[in-house]
């Protein structure tokens, strides 16, 4: 139970956090990349009108 | 560069979520490295007595905290500016808070939101890297009292002003989805700035204050959470089906509205508990803990509700404001 109580919270926890700030990153950029997506189609309809 | 599409609150959410970042890096490091107390600084981190795999693994984040720091204030000076634009423009602001069909309106609490965000990264993240502004955190605690009461004012505002529209004739509640949640989102970012001067103020008037302006901001902020996530969820289950695919990531809003709450919750019975001779054993860890094993728990259930977005249409549908929620 102590050893399971230590790994979870200083390993299994600790890993979590380091690993959820990278995701963050990746989803951020990845939806960032949808806004400038969905921008450019804004400014082509506008280019056109 | 200057973006060509009309300006929209929601666009504020990029600097909140980017401020976001930053903020989760800064927690890390301040709970892995051991430091004096207080907010953990740059000059804290003494690089020499690292193992290889440590600094393999802090300096990565002290460039991820330095770079979504910049990407926060810039983002944040220009949207100001936009915001500004847009103020002045005739009816505009008028013509957004008064439409409630599909909550569209709730989109205004991004910017209180990003700006509460904004002092947060001010404080911590960029206090990391400014030796002379950690050095002097008590200097700022006025100033930042004066912004946080100032969030405090626009939000209750703009809460008043909106809400009213929610309950108008003809607006079908049942229509509404968890976007609906950002004013209680924004209210739980106003707690953490007002918890965060209550805990770091060493002015017992500034702190009296502050703790006093977080407890407001916290039970409204419960309090919406209960009924309005009541009603959601009450009118989701019976509506038997799940939102449009734009609004589905708005299901992931409850997890950063509960460990903010709880947070916030956790630094002010800290510091009301000595102020009333009220000591109650692991009250608030039970707090912190309790909020956080909420949002975990409904980060889980939200995954696995929109389980086929993610696994299919994320990835291949176009933009939508809401997808901010998943940082």
């Amino acid at each position: 139970m102590y050893v399971y109580g230590f790994f979870l919270q200083y390993t299994g926890i600790s890993a979590l956090n380091y690993a959820s700030v990278y995701l963050a990153i990746l989803v951020y950029f990845f939806i960032l990349s949808k806004f400038v997506k969905a921008h450019r189609v804004v400014e082509e309809k506008l280019a056109a009108a | 560069m200057r973006l060509r599409i009309p300006f929209h609150p929601l666009l504020f959410q990029s600097s909140l979520a980017a401020g976001g970042i930053a903020l989760m890096a800064f927690n890390y490091l301040q709970f892995a490295i051991p430091h004096g107390e207080g907010l953990i600084t740059l000059s804290n981190v003494t690089w020499g007595t690292l193992s290889g795999t440590e600094s393999a693994l802090y300096l990565p984040l002290v460039a991820i905290m330095l770079a979504f720091t910049l990407i926060n204030f810039a983002l944040t000076v220009y949207f100001l500016g936009r915001l500004w634009g847009w103020l002045r423009e005739s009816g505009a602001y008028r013509a957004f808070v008064n439409n409630p069909h599909k909550n569209q309106n709730a989109g205004i609490f991004a910017i209180v939101a990003s700006l509460a965000m904004t002092v947060n990264v001010f404080w911590a993240p960029f206090g990391f890297f400014v030796p002379q502004m950690s050095a002097h955190m008590q200097a700022f605690m006025l100033p930042s009292l004066i912004v946080f009461g100032l969030l405090l004012g626009v939000l209750v505002f703009l809460e008043v002003t909106v809400g009213r529209t929610w309950f108008s004739e003809g607006v079908d509640l049942t229509q509404f989805n968890f976007i609906w949640l950002l004013d209680v989102f924004a209210f739980g970012l106003v707690t953490l700035t007002g918890s965060g001067i209550t805990s770091m103020a060493q002015n017992d008037v500034v702190a009296g204050i502050a703790a006093v302006g977080t407890v407001f901001a916290l039970v409204i902020g419960v309090l919406m959470l209960v009924a309005k996530l009541g009603f959601l969820l009450y009118t989701h289950i019976k509506a038997r089906e799940l939102p449009p695919n734009p609004i589905l990531p708005g299901f992931f809003l409850v997890v950063p509205i509960s460990c903010l709450l709880g947070l916030g919750a956790y630094r002010v019975a800290e510091y009301v508990q000595p102020q009333v001779s009220l000591n109650v054993p692991g009250s608030t860890s039970l707090l912190i803990t309790g909020s956080y094993v909420l949002a975990i728990g409904w980060a889980l259930a939200a995954v696995y509700v929109v389980r086929d977005y993610l696994r299919t249409e994320f990835s291949k549908t176009a933009f939508a404001p809401s997808q901010w929620g998943f940082v």
